[in-house]
């Protein structure tokens, strides 16, 4: 078949597919907007304490101290999260005369700085009109030297955020401090430096996340609630979990073009399994690397301009030139209206803690805010939950996870044309897809392990793929939807068309449900254009099916998920991070234990709910013991509670537990208790003077003091006792099934009963 | 953007673009000097063109090494690589090893070598010529 009739069989085919009304449809917005002007009038300053004045370590001369700061022109109310903006690497100076970019530092004479960190002033703005206050920070000094650096600069850059952190704490607290020259003091009080939200653009990106670890690596004098990279590089891969991160990568960015900042993705998934930070990446279609900062804008700054994305494929390219009939850029105007609505939901959720626009960034509600001016084609969004708020089905991290998932459950095809897991420096290291990391932004290089993708490629509609869920984990009632990454391997697939297929959840009783995921995700489009070196590009989006839409099926027994190649007659994807996205907020389950102490109607309550790394908890215990005053509630974490006499209460503990997600959990836990008086009503005076050491213990404790035929009794937190022995001799060994934790030791003995709280900890 | 539009005329694009290589500027860039000073070897790149003051690297490839830490100039149109190298990696390099310049590293298969993925003209890659240890001092 000649290429001409290849095209024309395509032809045709796009026109069925067109015709039988297989594309895309426009999707109701559902969600508030977060691109909309808030309502408060902004005020601008900036301070410029001088070319040279920051002593950076690793910087071999000292940086600029300048940036500018956008906020709420009344300042009511306060302090104010506040948002740090790093630009990336470009000219630093121009001639004032020839107009000519040029690039040392300081500025020559004859030369003014480029202000690249003004480019972002339409942000900075917007944010403060919703109650921000915006630092955008001057990095030309870093971007003069950086070339000839091992390290990039990067260091450098986590550094210079760092000491503006300090200049402005050093200022909020009202202490002689530079700044109050340059902004008066207005402002003093008015950061709220534990609410900070960074951005970086390019190679800024890269240096916010050495920012927050050394922030981290400092004690976290500051509290980094978020971190944006925008088309950034990700030169020393290093791995930031803790703090939720939102990557954007413009499709046709010229600088960057390997749009390797999704690997701060891909690298922080699994590497601590603790991990509580969601991440998340947006693909914007038709992006540049340039257009989000103004400075660097041609038409919008005086010199040192360029439009990257036509310097490297050619202003008449057909996808990512500007001057092509059939170009897919977006311009300048909607890139930074994009740019501005996603990181305005993004930092206004985990900085401000506002969970409106949370389906925008979770992939729940796929329409682009209108004021972003994006279409649905424009704009793929990826989601990883954080570690509670996901189950994972098949991680497809490693090389067994071809054939046994993440569960444990089996995993097993049939009739596909092939299968495998690639990538992620695993035997296959790379999928072959491209022959370059320009085609392939997820592939990991040499000792770098980038993302690992199960290929599944089909030509049968009866051909399957198939993760058994072990028993155990079968009840997904609390589950919101089954989620994963994919991509179309666009070398074995046809040119040019988007795939479909079927999900199917099967339960134990054998019953199938099914969905579309075209109903669902435009996520499996064919990458646009073509070149030889960088187009197309295979980049992940996340697909997620309400667990609602499966119906007639046992929730509570699902046994089987599998995916029937039955809606495209041929293909080829890519698939990564199969799992269940928990309901909003799980399920806390709280209960607590308590026991009786020895002293009247004393008793003590244990919280016994375990919490997430970062979340903010908070306790209510009320004793039904109203007679008892004020003292009937508490907020302590385990508190002691004397009952005012003996009888039957009703003991409850309500839990407010706030996530670093920004999602508000409670649960109440009511169970009655009978107190009667203790057994050995001993006045404190009397009691038998008893120690009980080490404390923490490991494998044995000292008791002091005791007689023989004293008794020791250990009761867990449950109020189970796990140990009673007489006390023979002053050491007495600790059972080896005894777990970690917090025990009561009670040693009763004729002269009364003395109670110790001891901690286990081998 | 209209992905339906695209749609439609894909088909015919794909009659004229097959093989459409990126537009690169010409950078006409060459090896201006190379100086030794202590451990440490300094090759200068010079061109009458600004090199791009971007966000990704200029590598200098040498017969199979490559070279990423320098000085970048660029001042009044006209630009400047100054390339750091130890003085022991240089005097390993091959006299008349052919002499690339990228922005961005280039990704070379098994078998290739900097020249011929440059030759393909298919990413911002120049050629500067061969190394000549005897006039470039």
């Amino acid at each position: 078949m000649t290429s001409r009739k290849i095209i024309s069989f395509y032809g045709c085919l796009y026109a069925i597919v067109l015709l039988l009304g297989v594309h895309f449809h426009t999707l109701a917005q559902t969600t508030p907007d977060p691109g909309i002007l808030g309502p408060l009038a902004v005020t601008k300053v900036e301070y410029d304490l001088g070319d040279a004045v920051a002593p950076l370590d690793s910087l071999p001369i000292p940086a600029e101290a300048r940036a500018s700061i956008h906020y709420p022109t009344t300042l009511t109310g306060g302090p104010f999260p506040v948002i740090i903006l790093l630009h990336g690497r470009h000219s630093t100076c121009y001639n004032t005369t020839s107009l000519a970019a040029s690039s040392a530092w300081p500025c020559p004479t004859g030369r003014l700085p480029i202000e690249s960190f003004q480019g972002y002033d339409y942000h900075a703005r917007f944010m403060a009109s919703h109650g921000y206050i915006v630092v955008s920070i001057s990095c030309n000094a870093i971007n003069a030297r950086d070339g000839a650096m091992a390290n990039n600069g990067m260091p450098a850059r986590g550094q210079l955020v760092q000491h503006h952190l300090n200049l402005l704490n050093t200022y909020n607290t009202g202490a002689t401090s530079p700044l109050t020259a340059e902004i008066g003091s207005s402002l003093v009080g008015k950061f709220d430096l534990q609410r900070v939200g960074m951005m970086g653009h390019s190679r800024g990106g890269e240096g916010v996340v050495f920012g927050a670890l050394l922030n981290r690596s400092l004690g976290s004098p500051y509290g980094i609630k978020a971190i944006i990279t925008l088309a950034p590089v990700d030169f020393k891969r290093k791995i930031l979990n803790g703090i939720p991160m939102l990557n954007i990568a413009p499709y046709c960015d010229g600088d960057v073009s390997d749009l390797q900042g999704v690997h701060f993705y891909d690298d922080a998934r699994y590497t601590d399994l603790t991990d509580e930070a969601p991440k998340h990446n947006i693909v914007m279609i038709g992006g540049n690397h340039n257009f989000y900062n103004t400075t660097w804008t041609p038409g919008s700054y005086i010199a040192g301009t360029s439009d990257d994305a036509n310097s490297l494929y050619g202003s008449t390219h057909a996808f990512c030139g500007s001057n092509s009939a059939t170009s897919g850029r977006i311009d300048t105007t909607v890139q930074k209206a994009a740019y501005n609505s996603y990181a305005s939901a993004f930092f206004r959720m985990y900085v401000g803690g506002d969970t409106t626009f949370a389906p925008i960034l979770e992939t729940r509600d796929l329409v682009p805010p209108a004021s972003s001016m994006l279409d649905t084609d424009n704009v793929y969004v990826s989601y990883h939950p954080g570690r509670t708020d996901r189950r994972d089905i098949n991680r497809i991290d490693t090389v067994y996870n071809e054939t046994n998932n993440t569960m444990g459950g089996a995993v097993t095809s049939s009739g596909l044309v092939s299968s495998g897991i690639c990538g992620g420096g695993l035997a296959i290291p790379v999928c072959g897809i491209a022959t370059n990391f320009y085609k392939e932004p997820h592939k990991g290089a040499t000792g770098q392990k980038g993302l690992a993708q199960m290929g599944l490629r089909w030509d049968n509609a009866t051909d399957q793929y198939q993760n058994d869920i072990p028993a155990s984990q079968q009840d997904i009632t609390y589950m919101e939807a089954l989620q994963f990454r994919a991509a179309i391997r666009y070398d074995q697939s046809v040119t040019g068309l988007d795939l479909d297929y079927t999900v199917q959840l099967i339960d134990s009783a054998g019953a199938v449900s099914s969905q579309k995921v075209h109903d669902h995700s435009y996520a499996l489009y064919y990458p646009p254009g073509t070149h030889a070196t960088y187009l197309p590009k295979v980049m992940f989006n996340s697909i997620r099916i309400p667990i609602s839409s499966f119906t007639g099926i046992d929730l509570k027994k699902v046994r089987k998920v599998k995916f029937l190649f039955d809606r495209s007659a041929a293909g080829s994807i890519l698939i990564s991070d199969l799992s269940f996205v928990a309901k909003k907020c799980g399920k806390l389950n709280s209960t607590f234990a308590f026991a009786y102490d020895t002293v009247g109607y004393d008793i003590s309550f244990f919280d016994t709910l375990s919490y997430n790394t970062g979340d903010t908890v908070k306790w209510l215990w009320r004793f039904g013991n109203p007679t008892s005053g004020t003292s009937d509630t508490s907020t302590a974490h385990n508190p002691s509670h004397v009952f005012t006499g003996a009888g039957t209460y009703t003991v409850c503990l309500s839990v407010y537990a706030k996530r670093i997600n920004q999602r508000i959990c409670t649960d109440t836990f009511c169970t009655t208790i009978t107190v009667v008086p203790a057994i050995f009503v001993t006045d404190v005076n009397e009691r038998p003077n008893i120690t009980i050491y080490p404390n923490p213990a490991r494998d044995q404790i000292y008791i002091a003091g005791a007689e023989r035929t004293d008794v020791l009794r250990l009761v867990n937190q449950l109020g189970q006792v796990v140990l009673t022995t007489e006390i023979n001799e002053p050491m007495v060994w600790l059972p080896t099934h005894l777990a970690n934790g917090m025990y009561h030791a009670i040693v009763t003995t004729s002269r009364g009963q003395v109670h110790q709280r001891l901690v286990i900890n081998r | 953007m209209k992905r339906t539009f695209y749609f439609i005329l894909l088909p015919i694009l794909l009659l004229f673009l097959q093989g459409d290589a990126a537009a690169q500027a010409k950078q006409n860039a060459k090896i201006s000097s190379v100086k030794q000073k202590g451990n440490m070897v300094y090759v200068t790149v010079t061109s009458a063109k600004e090199f791009y003051m971007g966000n990704n690297k200029h590598i200098l490839y040498i017969g199979n090494q490559l070279f990423d830490l320098y000085d970048q100039e660029n001042e009044e149109g006209k630009g400047t690589l100054r390339f750091h190298i130890p003085a022991t990696a240089y005097k390993a390099l091959p006299n008349g090893a052919p002499v690339y310049l990228s922005y961005g590293e280039l990704y070379i298969e098994d078998g290739e070598t900097a020249g011929d993925v440059c030759k393909q003209d298919l990413c911002p890659c120049w050629s500067l010529g061969k190394l000549n240890k005897r006039t470039q001092k």
